[in-house]
């Protein structure tokens, strides 16, 4: 029974399931484009009647008997005693290794050598064989690898220690992301000598800069902007102080940099000051440490005012630098930025802070070990998730013990025993194997209530868990559904989720890399400011926040009716009446927005720097929002050109058309095109528009199966009666995938069902969602088994 | 028990520190003290450095100094600050920095013979030479400044990359330090200070610790769950031998003849112009001497600088809005001086290296000195017949004490194909960054 995975009707993303649609395609003599049909994975998409004798077995007498018979038995194997896809499925380690091999081309390792397309039905029949299992009998959670805390993971769970946000992993790499799209993913995250120094670096650097706060004095820095280094010389401080003014530079365009040199005793948060005004019209600053910009400030008044903005900074001798910025709405006249003076102090403690390391200290030198012994297991229970066990806590004393026989003081002693706390593998590891009573290796189990309350927290929080959840982990509580339901609730609630919202969101939608590493082209879309970047990125952020807080359909996320801008955006969507920068929710008069489609961020993600692309937009619907599966185009497809577009006589569209008359590439175009002509309207930076051009847009989309929409609202009602099954499940795989921290497989199916079933009941209502992630099976179990071993 | 274990594990990486060490005690043949005096059984290495001055010079004035095919600096008015060391001078003419435009792409183009492209160059010529040597020393490079990378852009590209000329991959600028203070540190300071020692010693006491609870976590888990202990126990071992090395450092290849005077700079960035660059001179010259670096890149100022140079008699315009002097008299004149004032900074270092005693010849005879423009006259963005000069020789290397004149237009990157020749990189360099076409003799 090979075919059960499709019968039944999954609809995932993973791999296996991609695989096995690719080769029935093809075995079926199928082209391409009926993996993406709605009837490949439907329950009657046509069962594939070929058997092994007719598929694999060819092949194998082809590519694989030369050398694996019972004669030769290359390798110990023998291949050719296996005559049917149940005798296959006796030895499922054995196929899963040759369907290793086979996909990196390791083997067949003499000719003839299969085609590529041979290949992939090799691969695709073997996993559709051994992955054939029914799921709901035999549960799997799932196996991970022990997981190690990533870069974002790693400063969040810093600043909940130590009690203040140093972000001391800043100057780590970047994680990769792992198969899950996610980086999160535990099968991307190594270990490696410099990351380990990077880890004593981080630890010793945010150690001393607490302690600084503590026991050192803040400096305070004034500079009158005419002493200051000016890089454009040619340019002279004002002739003043007189009745007009003070004295000092007046910055007028980018280049002119004002700058000093400062020597800050730690890292940490400081102020920085200006007292400036503004010349003529709308104008800012600008505030660059070490050529990073830092902050931005918006100059309001004519009056010189006292201006500032407080940053993150490292100890040791900085550049600090002012220049002018440009500000929203972009004035015909730009104003100048009049400097009279610029300030440092710090660092500081904000407000609300509260260290949470070097807290005890011993009176007059008495009881010191029993001090220390208690500030060791109190910051270590927290940093390794769990009661820190007394033989840990002698350990971590004997570092204590030296630093003091050597001479250092009680802190020095102490700050020694963190730093071993910081590089512990118990601490940048989650490890989930520690309950006293072990659960036997081969089966799954539930995890122990420290390990749940840090899948919890490093899920929604993308941290460690708070004392809260300590205490219900302590008291087993944390299992008990109607605690865990308000946990949730608590914790979707708390400021800590927005690392939540903004992550998923951004990986899941790959908007992240706006304004990063990807930029629309700033000659042609000059109204796309660094401002503006930060808003769009912002909006359907707030949206899934307030979905997850108020309460709310994710169903939103296709359509709603209202959304979250400032004064940029609104002018950006041609919204009225929204003034100030801070980002706030409006209702929607038309439907022209609302909805991800219709987000500025999606739309110019799914843009090239110069000008739409429907089938780059095409394909994210389909892939990233419904979680279909689009082929690559064949290799010898082509581009359009980058300037495509600009062509006077011919709107884009008609350009694409032209484009992919061929048929190899028509059959997928089909599929893709019509949706992103139906997003036509929205021009590359996600502005509404009627005409490209002279031209007007042509934004009708005809899907195959001839339902069409004509624009951009119209096509949100076609997501809406037409996919919104294929929305929900995507969103379910893609959160729980992200919870996992690791790529769904076929097991997992059950879980997903069972979350659809739940959610359709309640109108998909987004709480319910994660809700239903942390009761599931995969959620709360683990198994030290991974699947090839079954 | 733990600490049972502790010191046999130490005292093996004390092997492996003395290990590590051998091939150079081998090479010196002697004790690693008596080898500073016996410095003569030891050839001094040949040293890299190219020094930068933005916006070009007023061609006349650099050219007289080889008019009439006679070499004497004397007679140009910019370059005569270096006359007496005309022995140690090779000016030469006729090389072009082709396809380029605008002080971007010019600058970028010095030591790599490509223009920028958007944010893309090409690796420089002090990078593939600190490739093949700077694995004998504690930096493979440094890069010193005066200026800070300048906002805007120009021709499409950022300003702020004219900031250096030093690319260690296309995409990679290594950006020069122009404060002196934290420049020092980072070479003289930090990496053999007691305190990096201290930091060393109390990593390893902690490594002791946290090892003993991977060892024990690795017990509690499932057989392929260690794999992921192991790479961190794997991790934590080679980090400890790295921090054997800082706190039993190996040998250097060579050591000044004499006790160098390391007097660390004030904090913050002088105010004066010459005082600011002499003393990022005087820290390259260190770094060379001390046989921290062999390979060295100097900015005198960004390579679109508007330095204001009103502190010259004489002189009231920025550098750059200078260099477009439209042939006006006065601002020619402007420009000469500017130009000249370089010139003597740079007779300044000169003299500093020549001052330096290594044995076989002087710092400066060991040294390859590249000094110039990436443009002629600033007046026009000129691309052509390149304000250039080699000082020093790399001890018998090049032919200095006479003009060398190149074929019109013969590309920049000829000459960087034959200096990396004389760092017998000629095996990797083929075609200088696929644009250069041959050598020329120096």
């Amino acid at each position: 029974m090979t075919r059960r995975s499709i019968a039944t009707g999954n609809r995932c993303r993973i791999s296996p399931i991609k695989r096995l649609l690719q080769t029935f395609t093809r075995r079926l003599g199928a082209s391409w484009a009926l993996a993406l049909t709605p009837l490949a994975f439907s329950d009657e998409s046509a069962e594939p009647t070929a058997s092994f004798d007719e598929t694999l077995l060819p092949m194998m007498e082809r590519y694989c008997f030369d050398c694996h018979n019972p004669d030769k038995a290359k390798g110990d194997i023998d291949l050719t005693g296996f005559a049917s896809s149940e005798q296959m499925q006796t030895d499922r380690g054995l196929w899963r290794l040759a369907m290793d091999l086979i996909e990196l081309e390791e083997m067949p390792n003499e000719g003839p050598f299969p085609s590529a397309e041979e290949r992939e039905g090799m691969i695709g029949w073997i996993d559709s064989v051994v992955n054939d299992r029914d799921w709901e009998k035999n549960p799997h959670p799932g196996y991970v690898t022990i997981p190690r805390l990533n870069k974002t993971e790693y400063n969040n769970t810093m600043r909940d220690l130590i009690g203040i946000d140093l972000r001391p992993g800043d100057f780590f790499l970047e994680d990769g992301e792992g198969q899950s799209g996610f980086d999160n993913d535990r099968s991307a995250l190594f270990v490696t000598p410099s990351l380990l120094d990077n880890y004593f670096q981080a630890a010793e650097n945010a150690l001393s800069s607490v302690r600084f706060l503590r026991e050192g004095d803040p400096i305070s820095l004034h500079w009158e902007s005419e002493d200051m280094f000016m890089t454009e010389t040619k340019s002279v401080p004002l002739p003043f102080p007189n009745e007009d003014g003070p004295g000092g530079y007046d910055l007028n365009r980018g280049q002119m940099t004002l700058y000093e040199s400062a020597d800050l005793p730690s890292d940490g948060y400081y102020r920085f000051r200006i007292r400036a005004r503004r010349r003529g019209g709308p104008v800012g600053a600008i505030l660059r440490i070490d050529d990073v910009a830092m902050g931005d400030l918006r100059i309001e008044s004519t009056e010189t005012e006292i201006y500032e903005i407080v940053a993150l900074v490292k100890g040791g001798t900085r550049q600090v630098a002012w220049n002018h910025n440009t500000v929203f709405p972009i004035a015909e006249k730009k104003g100048s930025v009049h400097i009279d003076w610029v300030e440092i102090e710090g660092p500081i403690l904000k407000e609300g802070t509260a260290l949470r390391v070097f807290e005890g200290q011993p009176e007059d030198g008495k009881r010191e070990r029993f001090v220390a012994s208690k500030s060791i297991r109190e910051l270590g229970s927290r940093a390794f998730r769990r009661p820190m066990a007394r033989g840990e806590v002698r350990k971590y004393m004997t570092l204590y013990d030296r630093v003091r026989k050597e001479g250092g003081d009680f802190n020095d002693a102490i700050q020694e025993a963190y730093t071993g706390i910081f590089v512990s593998p118990q601490f940048f590891y989650r490890t989930e194997q520690l309950s006293k009573r072990q659960p036997k290796r081969d089966q799954a189990f539930r995890v122990d209530p420290y390990a749940f309350i840090s899948r919890l927290s490093y899920f929604l929080w993308l941290s460690m868990p708070d004392d809260e959840l300590f205490a219900l982990a302590e008291s087993k509580r944390i299992f008990e559904p109607e605690v865990l339901r308000s946990q949730v609730d608590r914790m979707l609630r708390d400021e800590r989720s927005r690392a939540f919202s903004e992550l998923f969101l951004g990986q899941w939608l790959g908007f992240s890399p706006l304004g990063k590493s990807f930029l629309p082209d700033s000659r042609s879309f000059p109204e796309y400011t660094f401002t503006l970047n930060r808003a769009l990125k912002k909006e359907p952020v707030l949206l899934l926040e307030s979905l997850l807080q108020e309460g709310g359909s994710l169903l939103e996320l296709l359509a709603s009716d209202r959304t979250f801008v400032n004064a940029e955006l609104a002018a950006h969507y041609g919204i009225g009446g929204v003034t100030g920068d801070a980002m706030r929710e409006v209702k929607l008069e038309d439907e022209k927005r609302g909805g991800l489609v219709a987000m500025a961020s999606v739309l110019t993600a799914t843009s090239t720097p110069v000008r739409t692309s429907p089938v780059l937009r095409g394909v994210w619907v389909l892939e990233t929002l419904l979680g279909q599966r689009v082929p690559p185009p064949p290799p010898n497809a082509g581009d359009l050109p980058a300037n495509a577009g600009n062509n006077k006589a011919k709107t884009l569209r008609e350009e694409l058309v032209q484009h992919r008359e061929q048929e190899a590439c028509a059959s997928c175009h089909e599929r893709i095109d019509p949706i992103g002509f139906g997003l036509e309207n929205y021009d590359a930076i996600g502005r509404y528009r009627e005409r490209e051009g002279k031209l007007p847009i042509d934004s009708l989309g005809v899907m195959p199966d001839g339902s069409s929409f004509n624009g951009p609202v119209e096509f949100k009602r076609y997501l809406m009666t037409h996919r919104r099954d294929d929305f929900a499940r995507n969103v379910i795989e893609r959160m729980l995938s992200f919870a996992l921290g690791r790529e769904l497989g076929v097991y997992d199916q059950p879980a997903v069902k069972q979350i659809f079933d739940s959610l359709e009941s309640d109108d998909f209502e987004a709480i319910r969602l994660v809700e239903e992630i942390v009761s599931s099976f995969p959620f709360q179990y683990h198994t030290d088994q991974p699947l090839d071993s079954i | 028990m733990k600490n049972a274990g502790k010191f046999p594990r130490r005292a093996f990486l004390k092997g492996v520190g003395a290990i590590l060490s051998l091939p150079y005690l081998e090479t010196l043949g002697n004790a690693s003290n008596a080898f500073a005096a016996t410095g003569a059984s030891k050839t001094a290495p040949r040293r890299f450095l190219s020094v930068f001055q933005p916006n070009g010079v007023f061609p006349k004035a650099w050219d007289s100094a080889f008019a009439g095919g006679k070499y004497a600096l004397e007679n140009s008015p910019i370059l005569s600050p270096l006359a007496h060391l005309s022995k140690d001078i090779l000016p030469i003419s006729g090389l072009s920095n082709e396809g380029t435009r605008g002080h971007v792409q010019m600058t970028g183009s010095f030591l790599t013979g490509v223009p920028i492209k958007g944010v893309r160059n090409a690796i420089s010529l002090d990078q593939m030479i600190a490739r093949k040597i700077g694995g004998s020393t504690l930096f493979p490079s440094i890069q010193l400044g005066t200026e800070p990378p300048r906002q805007g852009g120009a021709n499409g590209s950022p300003i702020s990359l004219a900031n250096t000329i030093s690319w260690s991959s296309e995409v990679s600028r290594l950006s020069p330090e122009i404060n002196p203070r934290v420049a020092f540190d980072r070479l003289f300071r930090t990496p053999n200070s007691p305190e990096a020692k201290q930091r060393a010693q109390r990593r390893q006491s902690v490594i002791d610790i946290v090892l003993d609870d991977a060892n024990s976590l690795r017990r509690k888990v499932s057989s392929r769950d260690q794999n992921k202990v192991d790479e961190y126990l794997d991790s934590m071992r080679a980090l400890e031998v790295q921090l054997e090395k800082t706190i039993n450092p190996p040998e250097r290849e060579w050591e000044p003849l004499d006790e160098p005077d390391l007097r660390r700079p004030p904090s913050g960035i002088p105010r004066e112009r010459d005082a600011h660059l002499r003393l990022m001179m005087d820290i390259m010259v260190l770094a060379l001497w001390t046989d921290t670096t062999r390979v060295g890149t100097l900015m005198t100022a960004h390579g679109f600088s508007r330095q204001n140079f009103s502190f010259i008699d004489g002189v009231n315009s920025d550098h750059h809005g200078m260099s477009h002097h439209k042939n006006e008299d006065d601002l020619v004149a402007e420009y000469v001086a500017v130009s000249n004032w370089y010139a003597s900074q740079v007779a300044y270092m000169l003299d500093r290296m020549k001052a330096i005693d290594e044995g076989n010849g002087s710092l400066l005879d060991n040294t390859i000195v590249l000094y110039g423009s990436g443009m002629k006259d600033g007046n026009g963005h000129k691309k052509d017949d390149l304000p250039i000069l080699l000082a020093g020789g790399g001890n018998g290397a090049i032919k200095t004490g006479r003009h060398l004149a190149c074929k019109a237009r013969t590309p920049l990157a000829n000459l960087h194909q034959s200096l990396a020749e004389k760092f017998e990189l000629e095996d990797q360099v083929a075609s200088f960054n696929g644009v250069g076409t041959g050598t020329v003799a120096v």
